[in-house]
């Protein structure tokens, strides 16, 4: 019940236009103030979760990330896996998402790659007459399902195979990691 | 103000690491204390970019429903949102305030830090985001007829 409460409260809140920190924080807040909590949780839990280590990696991913993009690396796995794939019809979309693929080996973060390669990305499906949408539709799916193979990575290093020889046959725009996951059980 | 706080704390939070694994790597020693100091800046960072970002109106948020509003409710709810801010930001500083009453004796485990200074971060990020919030409200209100002016 409590819990029920706070996330309806949390999407009405959210879907009002209340900044999203905001209003997870006054639906939390509603809920202890209902129930007779102690209000210090909150200052409490909020300070101590935030004070991770962990959470340092993500701006020093996205670091990273543009160092990549101002070295000319993200440059060169572009014009790669163009190479490789870019004659078949809708090429740039697959060299979007296998790009993806490679860069989530090096970063495996989702922010990150989108901060690396997003930008060089959409210009140049921009160039090449791809819709504005689509383009952006297919670097967030390929982006955020490599944050999920950054989970199979882990496994695959554990398994010490190659997960960037997985066969990848979708669709763009598909929901991806699925399919390389079952092929990657089928190996 | 808050931005170039929060750039230094990064800057900051970036070189402890470093040193941290330099300190590893190379030296072979540990570096107890550049841990809970790189967290403390990544907290400052935090904390100094809320009110930074309310300021530029630079917060995540769904704006797809209130796009489709007609002006007068958007209005309305934009007001309605930076109260509720302001709200927030209140309901922060009370419990950061009851939990100081107890955890201000305490001090941090690598550091010695008082944990008065550990939470600074928060409660001027949290005061600084009152204000702002106080400020965008009230802007809000009292420029209520110029913007159904420009409504279009």
């Amino acid at each position: 019940m409590m819990s029920l409460v706070a996330t309806c409260l949390f999407m009405v809140l959210m879907c009002l236009g209340l900044p999203i920190a905001a209003s997870l924080g006054l639906a939390a807040g509603a809920v202890i103030w209902w129930y007779d909590l102690p209000l210090a949780v909150i200052a409490q839990r909020t300070v101590n979760s935030l004070d991770s280590t962990p959470l340092l990696a993500v701006p020093m991913f996205i670091f990273a990330a543009s160092i990549f993009n101002t070295a000319g690396i993200t440059q060169h796995l572009f014009d790669f896996i163009r190479m490789i794939v870019g004659r078949i019809r809708g090429g740039l979309g697959y060299v979007t998402i296998l790009t993806h693929l490679i860069f989530s080996g090096i970063s495996g973060a989702a922010l990150a790659d989108i901060g690396a390669l997003g930008s060089i990305q959409i210009r140049m499906m921009r160039q090449q007459g791809y819709k504005d949408e689509f383009s952006a539709g297919i670097c967030m799916a390929a982006s955020t399902s490599l944050a999920f193979r950054s989970f199979i990575l882990a496994w695959a290093m554990l398994r010490t195979c190659s997960l960037v020889t997985t066969p990848l046959k979708s669709r763009p725009g598909a929901f991806e990691p699925e399919s390389s996951f079952a092929a990657f059980l089928r190996k | 103000m808050a931005e170039w706080v929060a750039i230094v704390a990064l800057i900051a939070a970036t070189a402890l690491i470093m040193a941290q694994i330099v300190a590893r790597e190379v030296f072979v020693t540990g570096l107890s204390w550049a841990d809970e100091l790189a967290r403390y800046a990544g907290l400052t960072v935090i904390f100094m970019a809320v009110p930074a970002l309310l300021a530029r109106n630079e917060h995540v948020k769904v704006d797809m429903f209130l796009d489709m509003m007609p002006p007068r409710p958007r209005r309305f709810f934009n007001i309605t949102n930076d109260v509720l801010m302001v709200v927030f930001a209140a309901m922060f500083l009370i419990a950061g305030w009851q939990f100081m009453q107890r955890a201000a004796r305490f001090s941090t485990p690598a550091l010695g830090m008082p944990n008065l200074i550990f939470y600074m971060p928060a409660a001027i990020g949290m005061l600084l985001l009152l204000l702002v919030a106080i400020d965008r409200a009230v802007a809000a209100l009292t420029s209520a007829p110029k913007d159904e002016a420009d409504a279009p």
